[in-house]
């Protein structure tokens, strides 16, 4: 049952005229015929032009308008804000108009009184609650009205256009209030002219037209087709036709496919005539339309031009729309140059001129001006537009076609500016009169056609992207304006922004799919794209050539105008987040399944060079890696994407130092990338094999550090096992300053090859499994320049369970960890030169080995110590360390041999 | 059948705000006294006043013979001042009134009947205080004021209907609210306040047959003043013109509603 229900209501006003002194009267119909009901708990927005009949509605469901013809039902109490300061006295002060306005609605006594101080809260008036409310301003008017109108608690609310005149806090506070209505089940009505507003309230809108009901839909169609209509009546008609339909509206023609406004609000096609250099555009005239059926003809005037022109409209079948522009001059004027174009939506990111093609580029701050695309001369072309992805199909292809008329013609594609960010498709022309000059004459100088959604358009389209594809066997490149994605059996393997390259200039980041690009598609399996950074004065090449079905080439080379300074590039790829493994000659990484807020360099790892690649755990994706050369100076990170994207990512980079970082006009290499995509097997997998094991101890190398289990629990904790060196107070630590590859490994046996990244050093790790619980560990330290450094440790960090130490003869328990987090380890018992055996037990019966370190032999000025990390660490660590500062000539020198021992109770 | 379909959800709609209705009426009535000095002892000064005159007029004046002249003119003052005051002030109200009608949803006809009400309590007042005096005269009333609520409820509904008429009328005519006040003077002397009816010659004793009024004063003056029954005809009159009254100024409401509610 309907709370409101409109049953063919007409509301007529009796209006006096007074002309001259003399009073005539006229009716004048407000509403005429309007249907509509609304269910309880619904919130409809009720939109028009001035004087089309909104607020008569409203005052309808008040009762305080009865209709003239037909019925209307409504089942409730009723209040809101009509207009302005309507039941107000306004020599009361707020406080008494709020009691008068709660007597008047009925309330008893003790309701009124229980909403009094809910109401003066709401309207935040603060001391003017107590003044008349002719001294309010308007705002304050508003804030009460709606403050007592809410407090009302009728079953429908109504809200006239009165809401604007508040703040935009108080706005906000009533759009709140208005959702509360709402989910207390009323029913809301809002008139308004702000049409975000509604869009934020209303699901559902009504659109008047001189009284007439002409929409009543939902809001964001009912409001595209409100702000195509606004205009003088005379020059508006509609033509429908299934999925489309077009408004001509004074001058312009507005697209609408599937309810959405293809063109802009504010133009769609429209024509420029050119006289003497000044442009006048055809919404500037006066126009009047006859329309029937699917044709529409429409002639319009300039006031100042001796000339007219008439459009002949004809929607036919398969949306194809034909746009003829008939012109009528006067004696002795000259003959106009005519455009004839058509505004789009940004939206539309592809455009074509006959088998020209290429995209549009983005409109920026800086486009003050309009900005032609491409242009093209000649009698017969076509012009047509197509969205980024059209498999999508959210927007249609739109091809604009001019028919012969062996006018000299001139056909372009333009970018409009930053303020109106929209593609124009233009026509210009310049006709030739047949009939003989001075003559009154009238003549047709464009017929043309606009074809929406044509499938033949489509097939070409499609024909026109399969060029950015390169294939061969499973594998297919696809580029797209600065990206490049890689398809195996047409499943993507790269994600959001595919792969792009970017460069950091003036302060910010440059990424590829900014610039203008050009291709050329040498071959099926070679592709050639040149992209211009305007303004910038620099331009990348990409060579990009499939080798065979499952590799390819990606070579990027940087073409320099001017001097530049680019301190940094990169290849950004993105990977399917379906990839679970990095792996590399180094080292080989689990993806954490979960991606934070930002980027997460987690995984971060510099490989200066050689090879990078991803894998997933079933083999449902073929693996992929890449691989670089030295010589362009590249270096590969691996990251972890955002939670928005969620991708695996590896940063190609190029970074130049301070003195290398300016460029002179010229040619760079800037990177050199082979892709594989599908090899089985990681080439040098089984060199991960990285554990060894011995009855129920288990020992894993891992990159720079060693961790031990016990029966498959880890007796070490967090950085294990590690070797940390010192250089002018910064600490280099084995797991994170450099890179490690093992170089051997047997049944029990473990070799590896650490190198620092940024020191001219390395070290070689032994690990020998020896029975009974013993692991013996080897460090020799190999430095290739001179190297002074401050302080050398071998580490081993165990669990907190152990609870109580001994060294020597000394026997005790730990302390409880340093509250503050610093390198600043507590120590609880040290030896200097001299070797003694220090070991770990537990305090509780938790069946737990003691663990021992004994170093084979103590170099001069090291010594051995127990100590007690810190509380984010929370281990327990027994360390072999000097503070000593060395200088070390190039060459090898043993670092640590030492044996730790597990040994049960 | 139809126009009684008409009245009741009419009259339902105007019950729905009857608080509405009682708050405006009690405002109102506050209000009419708010800030003079003798406050509401005006209900009472005010028919005293207007009695005495009236006395003096036709006992120093005119001589005329009715015994116990003052309460005879005092047992019908209240009643017509309660008329009087109603109509006149409800005449021109849906005009004055606009900014209640601005109100939502609020049936237009609750202006007028409210404005009635708030004098229906004045006399209510001024009864209350004036009425028992006629107790010293003869005690025997005692036993006929149980008629009084009946009358008073009678009163108040024909009323209520002339009230409507005016109001509506006077929206559409906007000439009404001058006219109303020689009206009522006229309406006054041809109503038997200040003389009783038998004085009228026969031959235009239908004159005031015609006017409602006179049965209304008559009904009052025979239980508070005669002491007596009033006679079947009596009770029918007033009956009968209360309703007739109320209907038709419902349905003239009714009639003129989408007009009115355009005009004002």
């Amino acid at each position: 049952m309907p709370i409101i229900k409109f049953k063919d209501v007409w509301e007529m006003y009796r209006i006096k005229f007074i002309i001259e002194g003399k009073a005539s009267w006229e009716n004048f119909w407000a509403l005429q015929e309007i249907n509509f009901s609304m269910e309880k708990g619904e919130l409809l927005g009720i939109i028009g032009e001035n004087g089309s009949g909104k607020s008569t509605i409203l005052r309808l469901i008040a009762g305080m308008l009865k209709p003239d013809r037909g019925g209307i039902e409504v089942a409730g109490s009723v209040s809101g804000l009509l207009e302005l300061g309507a039941g107000f006295q306004i020599e009361l002060t707020g406080r008494e108009n709020i009691s008068l306005q709660c007597e008047l609605f009925g309330l008893r006594v003790d309701q009124a009184k229980e909403r009094f101080q809910q109401i003066i809260d709401f309207a935040e008036i603060g001391k003017f609650i107590n003044a008349p409310v002719k001294c309010y301003s308007q705002g304050m008017f508003v804030r009460l009205a709606f403050a007592i109108a809410v407090h009302m608690d009728s079953d429908i609310f109504l809200v006239d256009d009165t809401l604007s005149v508040g703040d935009e806090y108080f706005q906000k506070k009533c759009i709140k209030e208005i959702f509360k209505i709402k989910q207390r089940g009323k029913t809301v009505i809002i008139v308004t002219h702000d049409m975000a507003m509604l869009q934020k309230l209303c699901a559902r809108t009504i659109f008047l037209k001189r009284g007439m009901l002409i929409k009543d839909e939902e809001t964001a169609k009912a409001v595209s087709f409100y702000s195509q209509t606004v205009g003088s009546p005379k020059g508006i008609a509609i033509i429908e036709r299934n999925r489309f339909s077009l408004v001509f509206n004074n001058g312009k023609l507005l697209l609408n496919w599937d309810g959405k406004l293809i063109t802009p609000s504010s133009g769609g096609g429209y024509t420029v005539f050119g006289v003497s250099g000044v442009g006048y555009n055809s919404s500037q005239a006066e126009w009047d339309v006859q329309v029937s059926n699917s044709q529409l003809v429409a002639t319009g005037r300039f006031y100042h031009l001796a000339m007219a022109q008439i459009w002949r409209i004809e929607v036919c079948e398969n949306y194809e729309i034909k746009w003829d522009i008939e012109i009528e001059l006067e004696n002795d004027v000259q003959l106009p140059e005519v455009y004839a174009s058509v505004m789009l939506s940004d939206e539309y990111k592809k455009w074509f001129i006959d088998s020209e093609r290429g995209m549009f580029p983005e409109i920026t701050e800086e486009d003050k001006n309009w900005k032609t695309v491409f242009l093209k001369n000649g009698s017969n072309i076509c012009i047509g537009v197509y969205p980024q992805d059209s498999s999508l199909l959210k927007l249609p292809s739109l091809l604009f076609e001019q028919s012969r008329l062996g006018y000299l013609g001139q056909g372009s594609v333009l970018n409009a500016d930053y303020f109106n960010p929209s593609r124009i498709l233009q026509y210009k022309m310049i006709p030739v009169s047949t009939n003989p000059v001075n003559q009154a004459n009238r003549f047709i100088c464009f017929a043309g056609k606009i074809m929406i959604n044509n499938p033949d358009i489509n097939d070409y389209i499609s024909k026109l992207q399969n060029e950015f594809v390169i294939s061969s066997g499973n594998l297919k490149l696809k580029f797209d304006n600065g990206q490049l994605g890689i398809f195996f059996d047409n499943i993507p393997l790269t994600k959001a922004n595919n792969m792009f390259t970017a460069f950091f200039t003036n302060q910010r980041w440059y990424s590829s799919d900014s610039a203008r690009w050009i291709l050329v598609k040498e071959s099926e399996n070679r592709l050639i794209a040149r992209g211009n950074w305007d303004g910038l004065g620099i331009s990348q090449v990409w060579r990009i050539e499939i080798c065979d079905d499952c590799s390819f080439t990606w070579d990027v080379v940087m073409q320099v105008k001017q001097n530049i300074e680019l301190k940094q590039q990169r290849l950004r790829c993105l990977f399917s987040e379906d990839y679970k493994v990095f792996f590399s000659e180094y080292a080989s990484e689990k993806f954490s399944d979960t991606f934070n807020d930002t980027e997460v360099d987690l995984l971060q790892r510099c490989i200066p060079m050689g090879q990078v690649g991803l894998q997933d755990y079933d083999g449902k994706l073929p693996v992929v890696s890449l691989s670089f050369s030295e010589e362009t100076g590249n270096f590969v990170k691996v990251f972890n994407s955002d939670c928005y994207i969620k991708a695996r990512l590896i940063h190609l980079e190029k970074v130049e130092s301070e003195e290398k970082a300016m460029f002179p006009p010229g040619q760079y290499e800037c990177f050199k990338v082979r892709f594989s995509v599908g090899r089985s097997e990681p080439i040098n997998r089984k060199d991960f094999d990285n554990v060894l094991k011995d009855g129920n101890l288990k020992f894993v190398f891992d990159k720079g550090s060693g961790r031990l289990y016990r029966n498959g629990k880890e007796i070490t904790k967090n950085i294990a096992l590690y070797t940390s060196l010192r250089l002018n107070n910064r600490w280099y630590d084995s797991f994170s300053s450099a890179l490690w590859k093992i170089v051997y490994k047997s049944g029990n046996q473990i070799k590896a090859v650490g190198k620092w990244l940024d020191l001219p050093l390395s070290q070689e790790w032994e690990f020998l499994m020896k029975d009974s619980g013993q692991i013996e560990w080897n460090v020799v330290m190999l430095v290739g320049e001179e190297l002074a450094l401050d302080r050398l440790q071998a580490n081993v960090m165990l669990s907190e369970i152990f609870t109580r130490w001994t060294g020597g003869q000394d026997e005790g328990a730990f302390p409880a960890f340093a509250p503050d987090i610093d390198d600043d380890w507590d120590c609880v018992w040290q030896i200097q030169d001299n070797g003694q055996l220090i070991s770990l037990k537990e305090d509780t019966e938790l069946n737990l080995p003691r663990i021992s370190l004994a170093p084979k032999k103590i170099n001069p000025g090291w010594g051995l110590k127990i100590i007690n990390s810190d509380q984010y660490h929370r281990g327990r660590v027994l360390q072999y360390s000097t503070s000593l500062k060395t200088t070390f000539l190039p060459g090898s020198y043993a670092y640590f041999s030492g044996i730790l021992t597990m040994r049960d109770k | 059948m139809m126009l009684l379909k008409l009245i009741t959800v009419k009259i339902n709609r105007i019950y729905f705000f009857r608080r509405t209705l009682w708050n405006i009426s009690v405002k109102q009535f506050k209000a009419k006294y708010a800030g003079s000095v003798l406050g509401i002892f005006w209900v009472v000064i005010n028919p005293i006043l207007m009695m005495l005159a009236i006395t003096f007029v036709f006992t120093a004046v005119f001589k005329t013979g009715i015994k116990d002249f003052a309460l005879f003119v005092l047992s019908g003052i209240l009643p017509w001042m309660f008329f009087s005051g109603a109509l006149s002030e409800a005449t021109p109200s849906l005009s004055t009134q606009k900014s209640v009608l601005h109100q939502f949803s609020l049936p237009k006809e609750i202006i007028p009947l409210s404005i009635a009400l708030s004098y229906l309590m004045n006399f209510l007042m001024s009864g209350v205080i004036v009425y028992p005096v006629f107790l010293f005269q003869n005690p025997g009333i005692i036993t006929l004021a149980v008629l009084l609520p009946a009358i008073l409820i009678l009163t108040y509904i024909f009323t209520s209907g002339i009230v409507l008429l005016f109001s509506v009328v006077n929206v559409i005519f906007r000439d009404l609210e001058h006219l109303v006040g020689t009206l009522l003077m006229f309406w006054f002397w041809v109503t038997p306040i200040f003389y009783p009816i038998e004085m009228i010659p026969g031959n235009l004793r239908w004159v005031f047959n015609l006017n409602p009024l006179s049965v209304f004063i008559l009904f009052y003056r025979d239980i508070i003043f005669y002491c007596r029954m009033p006679d079947p005809a009596t009770f029918l009159g007033v009956v009968i013109w209360a309703f007739s009254s109320l209907s038709v100024g419902i349905l003239v409401s009714i009639w003129f509603e989408s007009s009115v509610l355009k005009r004002i």
